[in-house]
């Protein structure tokens, strides 16, 4: 019997772990994305001797609209935003995968990654192995891979995914919320997807930030890898929405925050500190911006790069 | 010694071949003895247990023998010297088994919270792994031995019985008459049928604690004060959530005692199905229900003293006190105090046992509130709304469906119905062989709670509740 047992449980780690890695169509959708972004930076490497990458979470990957930052304003950008989901350590591993000696990392992880406690998540190991990129996890002497693998809940889907893929089955939605039809050069993305949120934003209150024990360690790592492998790096806050009453509040939350991340890497200065308060400018979430104010931020950006750029020309 | 962790697992495993490779060595030296043999196991098996205890802190560690070696020493010299005074040396023993306990778990609260000392080393200390429970399993230990006259055991019987590693950090709180022995007689055997009995067991608790617990755990969100529907939400999440986290602990402690040949009791027996109050405590955390019963109420006078109701509710606030210091416990304690009372007050009453099950769960959940609100403010102001009728209103439930983003109200759905199948489960189990979990031993049962396990296991690594006690 304990042994039947123990048979079914290996079969099963087996089955998921395959299905996680391999056949799960979300993960595939951020596989995809993350060859086009690695291409682009290969593309950017060929035209321009120094490449610009911006790595964050999805508020990242729907607000820097790269292509149009190359095209109009000749900046060689690369958006290599993924998922939080990913965990902080993956989506900042992107940028050391991607970038070489002379390139310029840009730091737009959302402020929860930083002041809240973090650990590795399963989305990102699966994806790390799927990629064949063993060093998003384990850039700047990071936890080891074996250490991950070593542990089956981080190879292994997960309940939250089961179940919902077994509701999208069940009721013949999509089995990946985005499109690879809506990436846009550079590694931007965008969605037609409207989704009602800020009913779940008016029960969160905001105090100080402070960066936290993982959210200062990883930044650190960051900036010491980056010193190591000779990428320029420095920080700037994502946009997200806040309700115009709560905007002051909020932006006196991030000016601590912002004041201990400089005290580990430069921060691009922006007037706006993150918030933006206009409803409409945002898609399925309140990180996610439309296309049109992902073009608008994007200037913005620019604009900051630019002035960033001059007072720091490059080594 | 968190069960559901792999490191777990593989901490046991290096430790048993370790011992394994020894054993035969140890034993070849002694000429093969038998005696030498039973000394081995039962000190190889303590060995596992300190070392285990050691992983999770020093200081875990370090506790655990001071109040070993308190209540060994201290009975020792006692059971010399005593003679006719022995219930003198239970007032002055006693308390020194419980000053880490009262240290580490009450001193914030008495010292900051009641006499506003203001001793800033009092606040924030974290509660050793198991504290409450083996301090528990000792003191009951001493009342038997001394009560009963038995003889002192060997001291290295004692810490087998004080620390046998499988139900150290959260029970089942065993007594000496029946985890002693057991120990005593300890040996490492390969059994088979010992393993087989054991590893349902292991794979209900582990669906238990993995599969239902944790994915619940994920939706768990008190915030909300003022509606009333998302307090019940999170009370009902909470409910389950603390069962199958706890009786999943207990399952998986039951079945690696019985690999090893041991038998602990049995913790929990599908307490949701109760038709009463009464009943609820008989089938919820049943070892410290019966300490309580032995060892406060029947020494106060039981139901034959005329003060019976207030030693009830004594009963009750001191078991609330035991889970945590602060006022939340002692009104969940209060009130369950009063659901008993209230329960042999009516229960001539005879009501249809579905109702006696709603009314009964009604009051479960309602006191959850009370387990997991430690403000006390914001805990009066929950509980004002839900007695509030007027704020059960449509506005409100919309507001708090609307709290939930729509795939995580799926996904929350599907596992309260996967706890609510579990339950219903268990209820027929009942009804049709009169155990609780007769049909999850099934093995065509067991193969589906594996594939559960596996493939539904959360990502969020959460430890067990009870480790917090």
């Amino acid at each position: 019997m304990a042994l039947a047992l123990l048979a079914v449980a290996m079969a099963s780690v087996i089955a998921g772990a395959t299905y996680g890695i391999w056949w799960n169509p979300d993960l595939g959708f951020w596989k995809e994305m993350a060859r086009r972004k690695f291409a682009w930076v290969e593309k950017l490497h060929g035209k321009h001797d120094r490449a610009i990458g911006v790595v964050g979470g999805s508020t990242t990957l729907f607000a820097i609209d790269a292509g149009m930052l190359e095209e109009k304003y000749g900046l060689p950008v690369a958006n290599l935003g993924m998922a939080a989901s990913l965990g902080p350590d993956v989506c900042a591993g992107f940028g050391f995968s991607a970038l070489r000696r002379g390139d310029f990392l840009i730091v737009s992880l959302e402020p929860a990654m930083l002041t809240d406690q973090t650990a590795p998540t399963a989305s990102g190991t699966q994806l790390a192995i799927a990629l064949g990129r063993p060093e998003l996890l384990t850039w700047g002497n990071g936890p080891g891979l074996f250490l991950r693998l070593v542990n089956p809940a981080t190879i292994l889907p997960g309940g939250y995914h089961v179940v919902t893929l077994l509701g999208k089955l069940a009721l013949g939605q999509r089995l990946s919320r985005y499109k690879l039809e809506d990436s846009r050069p550079g590694g931007f993305l965008i969605t037609n997807e409207r989704q009602p949120f800020a009913e779940a934003l008016k029960s969160g209150g905001t105090g100080p930030l402070q960066l936290s024990a993982d959210g200062r360690t990883l930044l650190e790592r960051m900036r010491t890898e980056a010193d190591a492998r000779g990428i320029q790096i420095a920080y700037v806050l994502p946009w997200a929405f806040c309700p115009e009453p709560a905007a002051a509040a909020r932006r006196a939350a991030y000016r601590p925050l912002l004041h201990q991340i400089g005290q580990i890497m430069p921060v691009l200065d922006e007037p706006q500190l993150g918030v933006h308060t206009v409803l409409a400018d945002f898609s399925d979430s309140a990180q996610h911006l439309t296309e049109e104010a992902a073009r608008h931020r994007s200037e913005v950006f620019a604009e900051t790069l630019r002035m960033h750029l001059d007072a720091n020309p490059a080594h | 010694m968190n069960f559901s962790e792999l490191r777990f697992w593989i901490y046991l495993t290096v430790a048993l071949a370790v011992v394994a490779l020894i054993r035969p060595l140890v034993l070849h030296a002694s000429g093969h003895r038998n005696e030498a043999a039973s000394i081995y196991d039962r000190t190889a098996i303590l060995g596992i247990g300190l070392f285990l205890l050691g992983c999770v802190s020093p200081t875990t560690l370090g506790i655990f023998l001071f109040v070993c070696a308190i209540t060994y020493l201290g009975l020792a010299l006692f059971l010399r010297r005593a003679g006719a005074h022995r219930y003198l040396f239970l007032v002055i023993l006693v308390p020194l088994q419980l000053l880490p306990l009262l240290y580490y778990k009450y001193g914030d609260f008495f010292a900051n919270g009641i006499l506003r000392q203001d001793i800033p080393g009092l606040s924030g200390l974290i509660i050793p792994v198991g504290l409450s429970f083996y301090t528990f399993q000792v003191v009951g230990f001493v009342i038997d031995t001394v009560i009963h006259k038995h003889p002192l055991p060997t001291f290295l019987d004692f810490m087998n019985f004080a620390g046998f590693f499988p139900q150290i950090v959260a029970g089942p709180i065993e007594r000496r008459e029946s985890l002693l022995p057991q120990m005593q007689a300890f040996r490492f055997r390969w059994d088979a049928a010992a393993i087989d009995s054991g590893a349902p067991w292991i794979v209900l608790g582990l669906f238990f604690k993995v599969c239902l617990a944790d994915n619940l755990a994920v939706h768990f969100d008190p915030r909300s004060a003022d509606n009333p529907f998302s307090i019940w939400l999170n009370n009902l999440i909470f409910g389950f959530r603390i069962y199958y986290d706890f009786a999943g602990y207990s399952f998986v402690a039951l079945g690696i005692a019985r690999c090893f040949g041991i038998n602990l009791t049995l913790n929990f027996a599908s307490p949701y199905v109760s038709t009463n109050s009464q009943e609820f405590w008989r089938r919820w955390h049943i070892t410290l229900s019966t300490w309580f019963r032995d060892y406060v109420y029947l020494p106060l006078g039981g139901s034959r003293t005329k003060l019976w109701g207030l030693t009830i509710l004594l009963v009750f606030i001191v078991s609330g006190i035991w889970h945590g210091a602060g006022w939340n416990f002692i009104m969940w304690g209060a009130l369950w105090g009063l659901m008993l009372l209230g329960f042999h007050a009516f229960k001539r009453l005879r009501l249809p046992a579905m109702a006696g099950w709603a009314l009964t769960m009604l009051g479960a959940f309602f006191a959850w509130l009370c387990f997991y609100e430690t403000r006390t403010p914001v805990l009066l102001t929950k509980i004002a709304t839900l007695l509030t009728p007027a704020s059960y209103t449509a506005e409100n439930l919309h507001a708090a469906a609307r709290m939930l983003e729509p795939g995580n109200a799926f996904v929350l759905g599907v596992f309260l119905l996967l706890a609510c199948l579990t339950l219903a489960v268990e209820w027929w189990s009942l009804r049709r062989f009169d155990e609780p979990y007769a049909i999850f031993m099934r093995p065509a049962v067991l193969c589906i709670l594996v594939v559960l396990t596996v493939l539904l296991a959360p990502s969020e690594k959460n430890d067990f509740i009870y480790f917090a006690f």
